[in-house]
């Protein structure tokens, strides 16, 4: 089964080819491991155990090649958040008694930053795990494991469907917007002028998506889409006993970890 | 395979007036049938028809039958009907299913749906890849190519579903003159290979050449079937809104005039060759 290098243009997907040993990992095990990172990060009783969790993404992100990808998305998603964060945290965390630093009538607090710390080193390694099981897991192969293990024909498709039609919908808008132009709509000037410019663009767009729509749905039909036959899939996706025994393990202890975690929770409410 | 459509009339759901008025109409296998006829003469609901489609899709109200190799399309479900009759239609852009990253995976979709073993999907996606001439192609993505290519790999996805029978539903209509050159090289490929044709369409020069048989219809009914000669031939046919191909406008005033008699040329190349003989004379 041939596949190329760059082939996700028209697509809203983040993926980035690299030839590694991550990439090459089966999407359930890098969906299994994604899902335990983010379990632990959140459920983590320190600081320490979430920033092990986010050097291990890292690690794999130099394994995988996509370093600076994971770093750009990850700054570029995080940074207002983590900003809001320290400054709210940091000066209005409730019960503060250990002021660490007064500018004036602004007092920043131990506890606050202690905690705006906890939280973003959180928030930072759940969205690197989240950007880095994107940047590494074409959601074709990620759906069509799905379908194989049980997820609906329907539901995959519209899956897959939806990342396509975004960007069709955006070229679509772009040329229907044009030609509205040419005609002599003005979509410049005040909020109620380019509220009415957008009705004429609307229109177009949502009937022509459903016509394309409507063909779409007829080629595949045609191509047996609703078969009853079971799937065989031309492109094997490899599963090695190892990263099926992998699986289970890393979704077990992350179970046991959760457990030990509400335990120690109950224990220390008791006393 | 053999297509016959016995006194369908199909209305469209919340429309007062029938699509198809009463059509009867047999396609014998191995046939090239071409469907004419001015927009919303009914062409695109007859393919829709012999797909399954009509009324399966649609829906809406339909009476007589249509039978493919001896199947009534009202009794099967349009996935079984997808193992006899393959559609191509107009849009090339809307055809590519959207589920495949490779020219060759969006080939091999439909065989995957029907569950057919991977070697033997291998290897007939392969064969219609080449077939279409974008086998050099297949690790693109669909979603690159050009609207001739795009078509070319609509057509290849339906060849690699090996049905008897492929219906063409305008699918040169928003080509240009290369890319229409090059779907009717492929029609002529697949006529000659004996698969079962039937194609919608606007190009007169090509109806007139490749053609076994034409079906001319107007507003929902047939107003002429036979040879192309037999079609072309009627005096009247530019009143069902169609117009014959431009040198056998010229033929046919060259005969008014007295000046040339004989059997209508269905090509341009007859054509030169009868106009050489006038020249001559």
């Amino acid at each position: 089964m041939p596949s190329g290098d760059d082939v996700t243009m028209g697509r809203a997907t983040l993926y980035v080819h690299r030839d590694s040993a991550i990439h090459r990992l089966n999407p359930l095990t890098k969906g299994v491991f994604f899902c335990c990172v983010v379990v632990v990060a959140f459920t983590a009783p320190s600081v320490g155990t979430v920033l092990s969790l986010l050097g291990a993404v890292v690690v794999a992100a130099v394994v995988a090649k996509v370093l600076r990808n994971l770093a750009t998305l990850v700054l570029k998603s995080a940074f207002l958040i983590v900003f809001l964060i320290f400054v709210v945290q940091g000066l209005f965390y409730p019960g503060s008694k250990a002021a660490l630093w007064r500018i004036g009538p602004v007092t920043v607090w131990r506890e606050g930053l202690n905690f705006a710390v906890f939280t973003s080193a959180r928030l930072i390694t759940i969205i690197a795990a989240t950007v880095l099981f994107i940047l590494t897991t074409k959601a074709e192969d990620l759906v069509s494991e799905m379908m194989a293990h049980g997820l609906s024909r329907k539901l995959g498709y519209v899956v897959l469907m939806t990342m396509q039609i975004v960007p069709q919908m955006q070229a679509r808008a772009t040329a229907i917007l044009d030609a509205q132009r040419s005609r002599g709509l003005e979509t410049e000037g005040g909020l109620m002028k380019r509220f009415r410019a957008y009705v004429p663009i609307v229109g177009p767009l949502v009937v022509g998506s459903i016509i394309s729509l409507e063909t779409r749905s007829l080629a595949i039909e045609a191509r047996g889409f609703s078969s009853p036959t079971r799937r065989v899939r031309v492109e094997e996706i490899p599963d090695s006993r190892g990263e099926r025994i992998s699986r289970w393990a890393a979704a077990a202890l992350t179970a046991l970890f959760v457990v030990w975690r509400f335990v120690s929770w109950i224990s220390s409410s008791i006393h | 395979m053999d297509i016959v459509v016995d006194s369908l009339t199909y209305t469209y759901p919340g429309q007062a007036q029938p699509a198809l008025k009463d059509i009867s109409l047999s396609i014998q296998s191995g046939e090239l049938c071409c469907l004419i006829g001015a927009n919303g003469a009914g062409k695109s609901t007859l393919c829709c028809a012999i797909a399954g489609f009509v009324p399966h899709f649609y829906k809406g109200e339909m009476y007589g039958s249509v039978t493919v190799g001896g199947l009534d399309t009202v009794q099967s479900s349009i996935g079984n009907l997808a193992r006899r009759v393959g559609i191509v239609f107009q849009n090339p852009f809307d055809q590519i299913t959207g589920a495949t990253l490779t020219v060759f995976a969006e080939v091999a979709f439909g065989l995957e749906n029907l569950g057919i073993p991977r070697d033997e999907t291998m290897r007939r996606v392969e064969n219609a890849l080449r077939k279409v001439n974008l086998w050099d192609l297949r690790t693109r993505s669909p979603l690159e190519l050009s609207g001739g290519q795009q078509q070319r790999l609509a057509i290849a996805s339906v060849l690699a579903m090996d049905p008897p029978i492929i219906v063409l539903d305008e699918a040169t209509s928003q080509l240009d003159p290369a890319g229409t050159r090059e779907i009717w090289q492929i029609i002529a490929m697949l006529h000659a290979s004996g698969k079962t044709l039937l194609v919608a369409e606007h190009k007169m020069e090509y109806v007139a050449r490749h053609a076994s048989k034409v079906v001319l219809l107007y507003k929902g009914g047939i107003a002429a079937c036979g040879s192309p000669r037999d079609v072309f031939g009627k005096a009247d046919i530019a009143a069902f809104g169609v117009r014959r191909p431009r040198f056998m406008e010229l033929m046919s005033g060259l005969a008014r005039e007295g000046l040339w008699q004989g059997e209508m040329p269905l090509t341009l190349e007859d054509a030169a060759s009868a106009l050489k003989k006038v020249a001559q004379s």
